[in-house]
């Protein structure tokens, strides 16, 4: 038996757990060292002692109801678990696995109970830990809003989370075991190409993205893949993260399209000033041509005779408002060119250019200018005019050197043309302000000499007519008035308006026989040619009776037929005042009055009475029948007798009798004054009461026997 | 080359000065193959419309200086040629007058 105490000596001392022997009081009787130190104490100091003595209430009690346990059956307990604090390491829970046995005595009877003891803290810490570790990756595996997954180095899914498999469209018990590829087609290979570079290369692929299509939806995943190795280093597959990122995608694409619109719109509006610009610009260069072209043509309008006058303030408008320097050329007889107006911005520059155009007025033959505009009735444009074209059209090197110093580089000529005929030429020049003449500048150009060369060609019909008036008028009245023994005469006459119209007032005095002389003064109705007819007509059918011996009276009647029966007059009628003069020996005249509708002659005694010679007649030309009288008066020496027409009393906005009313008031002023003076203050008192500018025409005869 | 000619120029200069800020802007975005609503870049003042060019046909237009891009049929034949005409724009080339008032405008010549 000593070998056995000693084989159990041994095992105490060398065993890696805990022994120990509780005898049947349940004390320790013996314990090794292995325990010991799990409880914290020597060996010694257990022996004799009871679990709850060594061990504390907490361990001590329950590992003493275990025994009493063991020694009230007679059966071991096996693997119970202990744990709790021990004086070895106070505060440090501690657990055990521990196994008790009944030790009987050779006869049966229990001796004791013999334990064995393993420490297991640690390795239960390691369980817990890894159990925790588990339970957290499930968890997270579930929980995670993103795809994760595991593949083993054969890429087939070990492991993958619901997101993942809903973003695959199918169950997580579908992936498992199979490769992307079988799973997931196209999409699934382009995944285990990532894969495969994460294995080949050992490192992460982080943030890759995969576009793929789910019955018709974009899906765009990101994909963060990296290697997994086993605790040995060894890799034993690869790990990822799949995100759905198809929302940021899409919120991108909003965003991007969003931007798009707003640089597309802000484009738009750039555009949109920069069109109103361009119309702004647009309109306000046809209000410049606009104004120019009214102020230009209210001068042309206003055109009577002076056209040259006209054209010269045209030019003087023309710069600078579309020139620098602007010429009228009109042609004249032998293919000769005269340049009426020449106008420039710059004072100096116009002297210049009025010197040129003295010095080297345009040739017939030139090849460009005025001249070519007037010889071809065309237009000519020229932007930029070269050195070269200066050089072609200059007669000598000064005529060059003045068109250098101009510094013309753009120049337009334009023909003054009407029905048909060109009358001269418009020449636009640009120096010093440098534009260029383009299509819109050549077009209003053509405007304003269109306007021009009718306004030209308007004043030379305007003379022609006027001309034709006046020599028309002249004839109509007698170039002098004749001397007439016994009497002082004076007339008068002044054309209303314009002077381009043959009148319908008319005088004359002639002599009718022997010592008697007519004195006439008529009104015919309207004017112009059909006018100077009846007027023609009238002196000389009067003429021809008066030389005939027909009376007063019977003159008018005869040319009353005269006037009815004469077809080229028809409808015309006449005012007339016969009156016969037979100057005496006395001095004194004796008269012989007949009217046709004619204003009463006015007597101007020499005592200052005013007489008004009251006679009535029709007018002549109106009636079949008409009704002439004629009466006798006698005028003695200083006695003024007064003839006019209807011109001489016209008042304007005042009844015709206001106006004889201040004739008389005249007149009896005139006392004493000769013919003559009378006849001017009539005239000048008539022009003064209608501001210069008599509606009517306006005859008066005045005649006097000398006192 | 007159006044008319030259305000057209300039204008499609403008037009052009719009579009190539946009074209910059746009690298900013991701890119897209997509048609971009550019300014039509004719010289027509009244016209309102956009352009829709993908950025490599922009690129293609802007190759030459003297070229724009506009809708079919806003294309002036007196200051300008057609060089091709695509379903959604046409490419104009200025006549040699324009030239050089065109090509010191593009910001590309600098």
């Amino acid at each position: 038996m000593p070998d056995a105490y000693a084989l159990l000596d041994a095992l105490f001392s060398h065993a890696p757990m805990g022994l120990a022997f509780w005898d049947d009081e349940l004390r320790y009787r013996r314990i090794n060292t292995a325990l010991a130190e799990m409880n914290g104490l020597a060996p010694d100091d257990h022996l004799g002692r009871t679990t709850t003595e060594v061990l504390g209430p907490e361990i001590g009690e329950r590992v003493a109801e275990t025994l009493r346990r063991v020694q009230s059956t007679g059966r071991p307990l096996v693997d119970v678990d202990v744990s709790g604090t021990t004086p070895a390491s106070p505060g440090e829970r501690r657990q055990w696995l521990a196994s008790y046995y009944p030790v009987p005595s050779a006869d049966g009877e229990l001796l004791g109970v013999a334990g064995l003891v393993l420490e297991v803290t640690r390795e239960r810490r390691a369980r817990r830990a890894a159990q925790t570790a588990t339970a957290l990756l499930d968890a997270i595996f579930s929980a995670a809003p993103v795809g994760v997954a595991f593949w083993d180095l054969e890429l087939r899914y070990r492991r993958l989370n619901p997101a993942l498999a809903t973003l695959n469209g199918t169950s997580p018990e579908q992936h498992l075991g199979r490769t992307p590829g079988e799973l997931l087609g196209d999409l699934g290979e382009r995944i285990e190409a990532i894969l495969r570079e994460v294995i080949d290369s050992g490192s992460a692929v982080v943030d890759r993205e995969l576009d793929s299509d789910l019955d018709g939806v974009a899906i765009h995943r990101q994909l963060t893949i990296f290697p997994v190795t086993g605790p040995d280093g060894e890799p034993i597959g690869v790990a990822g993260v799949v995100r759905d990122v198809s929302a940021q995608h899409e919120a991108e694409a909003d965003r991007t399209r969003l931007l798009r619109e707003a640089l597309t719109s802000r484009a738009q509006a750039e555009a949109a000033q920069v069109r109103a610009e361009a119309a702004t610009a647009e309109a306000e260069a046809a209000r410049r041509r606009t104004e120019f072209l009214s102020a230009a043509g209210a001068r042309l309008a206003a055109v009577t005779t002076d056209y040259e006058a006209t054209l010269r303030e045209v030019a003087r408008v023309a710069v600078p408002a579309i020139a620098d320097w602007c010429t009228f050329t009109l042609a004249e007889r032998g293919d000769r060119y005269r340049t009426v107006a020449v106008a420039a911005a710059d004072p100096e520059l116009e002297r210049l250019a009025m010197e040129m155009m003295e010095r080297y007025p345009p040739r017939a033959d030139a090849p460009t200018g005025a001249a070519r505009a007037i010889r071809t009735g065309e237009s000519q444009l020229v932007s930029e005019i070269p050195e070269d074209l200066l050089a072609s059209v200059a007669q000598d090197d000064e005529h060059l050197a003045f068109l250098r110093r101009l510094g013309i580089s753009s120049g337009i000529t334009v023909p003054l043309k009407t029905r048909g005929r060109t009358l001269g030429a418009l020449t636009l020049v640009a120096a010093e302000s440098g534009r260029r003449y383009g299509d819109d500048d050549l077009r209003l150009a053509e405007i304003l000499a269109a306007r021009a060369g009718l306004a030209v060609e308007n004043a030379r019909l305007y003379e022609e007519r006027s001309h034709i008036a006046r020599t028309l008028q002249r004839s109509l009245l007698p170039p002098a008035l004749p001397d007439v023994p016994g009497l002082e005469l004076a007339a008068r006459y002044r054309a209303a308006g314009d002077q381009n119209e043959v009148g319908g007032d008319f005088y004359d005095v002639f002599r009718g026989g022997d010592d008697v002389w007519t004195l006439l003064i008529g009104d015919v109705a309207g004017k112009g040619p059909e006018a100077a007819a009846v007027t023609s007509l009238t002196r000389h059918t009067l003429r021809a009776m008066t030389l005939r011996g027909a009376g007063a009276q019977e003159c008018l009647e005869l040319l009353n037929d005269a006037l009815l029966n004469e077809p080229a007059v028809a409808g015309r009628f006449c005012t007339v005042l016969y009156t016969r003069v037979c100057p005496g020996d006395d001095g004194a005249v004796t008269m012989t009055l007949a009217t046709g509708g004619h204003l009463p002659p006015r007597i101007l005694r020499a005592d200052g009475t005013l007489e008004r010679v009251e006679l009535r007649g029709s007018i002549v030309g109106g009636l079949r029948t008409p009704a002439f009288a004629e009466c006798e008066a006698l005028l003695r020496p200083g006695d003024l007798l007064v003839l006019f027409t209807d011109g001489a009393t016209e008042l304007r906005g005042h009844d015709p009798g206001v106006g004889e009313q201040l004739l008389d008031a005249l007149l009896l002023e005139q006392v004493g004054q000769p013919p003559g003076v009378v006849a001017d203050a009539i005239e000048r008192r008539v022009v003064e009461l209608q501001g210069g500018e008599p509606r009517d025409d306006i005859a008066v005869l005045v005649a006097r026997p000398p006192a | 080359m007159d006044a008319r000619a030259k305000r057209i120029a300039d204008n499609e200069s403008r037009f052009r000065q719009i579009n190539e800020r946009l074209r910059e802007d746009l690298t900013t975005l991701p890119d897209d193959e997509a048609p971009v609503e550019f300014v039509c870049e004719c010289g027509k003042i009244d016209c309102a419309q956009m352009v829709r060019l993908t950025l490599e046909e922009y690129e293609a237009v802007r190759a030459s200086p003297l070229d724009f891009a506009v809708v079919p049929g806003h294309e002036i034949p007196d200051v300008e040629d057609v060089v091709d005409v695509h379903d959604r724009y046409a490419r104009v080339r200025k006549h040699p007058e324009a030239a050089d008032r065109v090509r010191a405008a593009d910001p590309r010549s600098d």
